[in-house]
């Protein structure tokens, strides 16, 4: 994508050619639809690490789910203050516009965001040197004080009950949107968490009713 | 009940990708992830950017928002979700490459464009896209060219805008600078399938092989 060489793009523009060969030309129908608009049933919020792509882990086609992609998979609660949301506008899109049947939020093991989020190390720190991951993941704030006390704050028990926290508190946020509130209410959205272990590729899916993640049969 | 289509395409992915790179993610597990490669796309359902560029598991780190932007650099008050994955891209990752990644048919464009009525008192979808103000303005109101070349006018421009923004990000402007980082645009033809890049000379979106 650029005049100097650089393998990373190469491998990048080498894949969109496999892209036009295969994914392309095989779903021409497909796409031809698409073209008309997009009409995905279900959107999923996930994190924006490499490792865990929606599209990939339910091997979806073109059109099936509107994605968000942000550190840690997370929903930022309704408020009407002066700014930018962007989950917020996204959300509204979603539910109001595209009226999507399922909201799935999805976090995953290893997750960077939210072991910072955990040991509190960019606490503090300059926008630009850590300070923007700091105000972002204080929302979980809350969730990480339930963790520290059971679990404290090290060791891959204490992170991934964070990492399934996390989730949770994304989805306590999505119901503070009136809009999601009343459609979950009538029965027209649904509300699910999911958790993808990367190791061993296992999706887990959260029962609400006891708090607990399982594997998903 | 968690969705069925995307239980059975778990089952899929299991079967199939997960079987056949189960090492790729062990390693990714247990090593971390070190992508090169950062990419700002749109949540739109027709865009994902590891099915455009058939990307592996540990490739690229993804944000996506609607309409594909960053916003300017804006330290302090509320909490910035672009930046802050822009932040652990640039600096804790060192990724070597920032593509934005625009595309046709865009829903969030289109409703700024036709000043769409706001759909809740709160109007996230109205303050969220007034970002791209800066990019209407540079080129100029809906002339005879009509609605559907305008917006793919203004598509581009926005690209054009977020690359502009990702610059009054000192850490970002500091590792360009330095040659540790380029940034690109780009826009994925929804109807066509065809990727369309920035030539950072001339500032043209063209076709690329493939």
């Amino acid at each position: 994508m650029s005049h100097r060489p650089s393998p990373e793009l190469d491998r990048l523009l080498e894949g969109y050619a496999r892209f036009r060969g295969t994914g392309w030309s095989a779903n021409r129908e497909r796409w031809a639809t698409l073209k008309d608009g997009q009409q995905p049933g279900v959107m999923v919020i996930a994190c924006s690490d490499s490792r865990v792509d929606p599209a990939q882990i339910f091997d979806v086609n073109p059109g099936e789910i509107f994605v968000v992609r942000n550190v840690a998979a997370m929903v930022p609660p309704f408020e009407t203050t002066p700014g930018h949301h962007g989950v917020s506008a996204a959300l509204e899109f979603a539910v109001q516009v595209l009226q999507v049947q399922e909201i799935v939020v999805m976090g995953h093991g290893m997750c960077g965001g939210c072991k910072a989020a955990l040991t509190r190390e960019l606490h503090g720190t300059e926008p630009g040197k850590g300070g923007f991951i700091a105000d972002w993941i204080a929302l979980l704030d809350d969730a990480r004080e339930e963790v520290v006390a059971h679990h404290g704050m090290e060791g891959r028990t204490a992170e991934r009950a964070m990492e399934q926290a996390g989730v949770r508190a994304s989805l306590a946020n999505l119901r503070t949107f009136p809009c999601v509130r009343e459609k979950e209410r009538d029965g027209s959205l649904n509300l699910r968490g999911a958790f993808f272990a990367i190791s061993d590729g296992v999706l887990h899916l959260l029962d609400e009713d006891t708090g607990q993640f399982a594997p998903a049969s | 009940m968690f969705p069925e289509r995307l239980a059975k395409g778990y089952r899929s992915f299991i079967d199939g990708r997960f079987a056949s790179e189960r090492a790729r993610y062990q390693e990714l597990a247990g090593l971390g992830q070190k992508p090169s490669i950062m990419v700002m796309g749109c949540v739109d359902s027709r865009v994902s950017p590891e099915v455009i560029f058939d990307s592996a598991p540990g490739e690229i780190l993804v944000a996506r928002n609607v309409a594909n932007l960053v916003p300017r650099y804006e330290p302090g008050g509320g909490q910035h979700g672009a930046s802050a994955a822009l932040e652990f891209a640039v600096r804790a990752l060192r990724v070597e490459h920032i593509i934005v990644l625009g595309h046709a048919l865009c829903g969030g464009i289109r409703a700024f464009a036709m000043e769409t009525a706001p759909l809740s008192e709160s109007d996230f979808i109205g303050k969220w896209m007034s970002q791209i103000a800066p990019a209407a303005e540079a080129i100029g109101p809906m002339g005879a060219e009509g609605e559907e070349a305008y917006l793919r006018k203004l598509e581009f421009a926005s690209v054009e805008l977020s690359l502009q923004n990702l610059m009054t990000f000192p850490f970002v402007r500091a590792a360009v600078e330095k040659g540790e980082l380029k940034l690109h645009g780009a826009y994925f033809g929804v109807a066509s399938g065809k990727l369309l890049v920035r030539d950072e000379v001339t500032g043209a979106f063209e076709p690329v092989e493939g």
